[in-house]
């Protein structure tokens, strides 16, 4: 997996790429992380506190698995409270990669681009 | 002086255009070209002739793209040398160098995007590295050249090098590409808080945060004149759950000098929040009494950090919190005042039952079953549209595009746009700017004129078809779809709230002990159990009660003082109403209470002067006003106190001054 940017990402074909999401924070408020691949329901293979969403690469070279994600932050989480996003593919190039997003981001949603390409 | 830089300058052009000798320096001599680039980037343009300009850009790009084989060609090696090093002493030094290669190149990246956008290239972003597709686009439409004839960046490999924004010189680009100030609510609001956390954060990369979203929702605005329409009828989409915070307290005991309340509340729900967010401990100063308090989460998660896996192993942690005050006599530097002998008391809190918090298994379940499927419900029907559009055209008779059309044509638009974000960023009338508000809409009218002219031109022109049957989807499915999954998001934050505010009104039993140091009285212990119950039968009236022992630590017979020093029960009822002086986004309320307390005092009996049974009604009161600011007032009257046989009656009053939630509301005030 190679870094365009946060939110897009190269890819290759047959690669397994993991989205693991640290809520940080929180204290006794609950966290959630709700994702979406392709328009399909991404299931969290971690836990509620430690989310983890894994896919493998399966669209053809020159198009884009698209993983729509969003964060919630409900009424108690604490001002600093926010969620660290790590991506990780095979022989990453340009990471650690990811993003944070925090409560003081006023978009609470991501769509994380992975573009594939020839090997 | 001027003479010697046009000499430089011919000198580079002339080294770096010919092709044996920049063919021999691809690979080979990467420090040779950052020299040479150092040299070109040193020069003013603005002393230069237009043609000369031109000529000066053209060379720079050249060496640019040069660079980035260079270093593409060093971070493969490095990489290789990663690996071989790993787990060795070396292993630093090389992982070091590469995170220096792979910054440096992020940061060429940045300058070939922006480059090859002024110089009206095709193709705006730096070499590809994959098989490029024809990407059918929109016409230019810039003032400044900002897009290419075609329009087209297919196959980029730019990266916006996020972690190098500031130290990567940043040609300025100054206007939009086309205007979309006439962009549906739903994009033009997304589009507006990506600029203003830009502004906030400095970090462009969150102009594509919500890239695949904002080219869906260009892309149903240009696709017909009715989908146009329906997306503009979409309401932007609220987060759920935000709720302004409008409680807190943990301070002082109720019998500590400076109490305005004479019953002690469970309190505790918020503590862990704030000790965690003030590093872990959390100072409060009434002007008589400094409060330090914290809990043992608080201090388990100081030596690891506070995140939601740590919380939920913590276990018992999450239920003890600890205070300390100290008598004030510094008004000037709080912790002055922290020292053993103006320590007044200390105590200890542990949550028995009830669980107030979001994390209780009520509240979870409520949340699995209904909020988390409406959340996910948005996200799937726009990621099914995206799907449709990038899949589905294989299905159609009419075979309008290449197989990666849409991701093309998205990958155009959105790649550059960090760094068109971070070129307009860079040009004065942004660094001018006044406000905050000035400079996010200058990046939301960057993004929106990109949207525009990527997206919106090519699909509108018909460049990029979009059949029959794809505008057929969007205009009964895709939009329907995405507005029943936003009105059902609407009935949701209203479950949402409803249950949050529940979740605020179960019964909390809560013990405590304090333990009371008096310079000129003997020492003692206070045991009580405080429990708290909001659906009471005297709803809306909360009740409060409190039942407590109290011990001396060393009985003084002399001062007729035995082992147990106290009894004491007390009850409140509180209630709340809206507050008349707050503004409308602040969600304070006017806080009141009835407070009965009885108090038998063992000492007291058989002494003429002092009455043993000591009862106390109290009336608190709380008005907030605005931004933080509140007066706390209470009035009560005693039957007597713990030295007198005197009735008495009190009036207590004073400003409460929270910064937390003064800077929350800020933040609230500006986002709006």
């Amino acid at each position: 997996m190679k870094k365009i940017n946060s939110f897009t990402y190269d890819v290759h074909a047959g690669e397994q790429i993991t989205i693991a999401v640290t809520p940080t924070n929180f204290g006794s408020s609950l966290p959630d992380v709700e994702a979406v691949l392709d328009g399909t329901d991404l299931p969290n293979t971690g836990t509620n506190d430690a989310p983890v969403f894994q896919f493998t690469v399966t669209k053809p070279v020159g198009q884009t698995h698209r993983a729509l994600m969003e964060f919630i932050f409900l009424g108690d989480a604490p001002p600093n409270s926010f969620y660290q996003v790590d991506i990780s593919g095979q022989n990453d190039v340009g990471c650690p990669c990811g993003f944070i997003i925090a409560k003081s981001n006023p978009v609470k949603e991501a769509g994380i681009r992975f573009r594939v390409k020839a090997a | 002086m001027k003479g010697s830089a046009y000499l430089n300058l011919i000198l580079v052009l002339v080294l770096c255009l010919s092709p044996t000798l920049c063919l021999a320096q691809n690979i080979t001599d990467c420090d040779q070209l950052r020299g040479s680039i150092e040299q070109l980037e040193k020069m003013d343009i603005n002393t230069m002739s237009p043609s000369l300009r031109q000529l000066y850009k053209e060379s720079l790009l050249t060496l640019y793209t040069q660079l980035n084989q260079c270093l593409m060609h060093e971070i493969d090696i490095a990489t290789d040398m990663q690996k071989a090093v790993a787990k060795t002493g070396a292993a630093a030094s090389v992982e070091s160098k590469l995170r220096a290669l792979i910054n440096e190149k992020s940061d060429i990246d940045g300058k070939i995007t922006v480059l090859r956008t002024t110089l009206n290239l095709a193709g705006a972003g730096p070499a590809p590295a994959g098989p490029q597709q024809p990407v059918p686009t929109a016409p230019p439409t810039s003032t400044q050249g900002l897009r290419t004839k075609s329009g087209a960046v297919a196959g980029t490999t730019g990266a916006s090098g996020t972690t190098n924004a500031q130290a990567a010189p940043v040609i300025p680009i100054c206007s939009p590409s086309a205007n979309y100030d006439d962009a549906p609510g739903i994009l033009k609001d997304l589009v507006t808080k990506h600029a203003a956390f830009i502004v906030s954060t400095g970090d462009p990369d969150f102009a594509v945060q919500t890239g695949p979203q904002i080219v869906l929702y260009t892309i149903f605005d240009a696709a017909s004149d009715n989908s146009s329409k329906l997306v503009r009828a979409l309401e932007a989409y609220q987060y759920l759950g935000e709720t302004a915070r409008t409680d807190k307290q943990l301070g002082a005991s109720a019998k500590s000098d400076g109490a305005v309340s004479a019953i002690e509340k469970p309190g505790f729900a918020w503590l862990l929040g704030f000790a965690i967010e003030h590093g872990g401990i959390t100072k409060k100063n009434d002007g008589t009494n400094l409060t330090l308090s914290t809990s043992l989460y608080s201090l388990y998660a100081l030596a690891r950090k506070d995140t939601a896996e740590n919380y939920a192993r913590a276990g018992i942690l999450n239920r003890v919190a600890l205070a300390a005050s100290f008598a004030v006599d510094n008004k000037n530097n709080d912790l002055a005042n922290v020292r053993r002998k103006d320590l007044t008391e200390w105590s200890a809190k542990v949550r028995l039952f009830g669980d107030r918090s979001t994390r209780a298994a009520k509240f979870q379940t409520f949340f699995a079953e209904k909020i988390r499927p409406a959340i996910s419900e948005r996200l799937r029907e726009i990621g099914k549209s995206i799907e449709f559009l990038e899949t589905d055209f294989a299905n159609d008779v009419d075979k309008v595009r290449p197989a990666s059309a849409y991701s093309d044509l998205e990958d155009a638009t959105l790649t550059p746009l960090p760094d068109l974000v971070r070129a307009r960023m860079a040009c004065p009338n942004y660094k001018s700017a006044t406000t905050d508000e000035q400079r996010a809409k200058l990046l939301s009218d960057v993004i929106l004129g990109q949207l525009k002219t990527g997206i919106y031109g090519p699909v509108k022109s018909g460049q990029f078809k979009l059949s029959q049957r794809e505008i057929t989807h969007i205009e009964q499915q895709s939009l329907p779809g995405l507005k029943k999954a936003l009105d059902n998001l609407v009935q949701a934050d209203k479950d949402l709230k409803k249950m949050f505010e529940d979740a605020q009104t179960g019964p909390l039993g809560t013990f405590a002990y304090t333990n009371h140091r008096q310079a000129n009285a003997s020492d003692y212990s206070e045991t009580k159990f405080i429990f708290e119950q909001d659906k009471s039968f005297l709803r809306p009236l909360k009740l409060t009660g409190n039942f407590g022992l109290s011990f001396y630590n060393k009985p003084d017979p002399a001062l007729n003082q035995q082992k147990l020093r106290d009894v004491s029960a007390a009850l409140s009822f509180d209630g709340t109403s809206r507050s008349p002086f707050t503004e409308a986004e602040n969600q304070s309320k006017i806080t009141y209470s009835f407070v009965g307390r009885y108090e038998r005092l063992l000492e007291n009996r058989r002494l003429a002067q002092r009455k043993p049974d000591i009862g106390t009604v109290q009336f608190v009161m709380e008005i907030p006003f605005m931004k933080g600011l509140s007066l706390p007032l209470s009035l009560s009257y005693a039957n007597a106190t713990e030295e007198e046989r005197k009735k008495n009656v009190k009036f207590n009053f004073g400003f409460h001054l929270d910064t937390d939630k003064l800077f929350d509301l800020l933040k609230a005030t500006t986002s709006h």
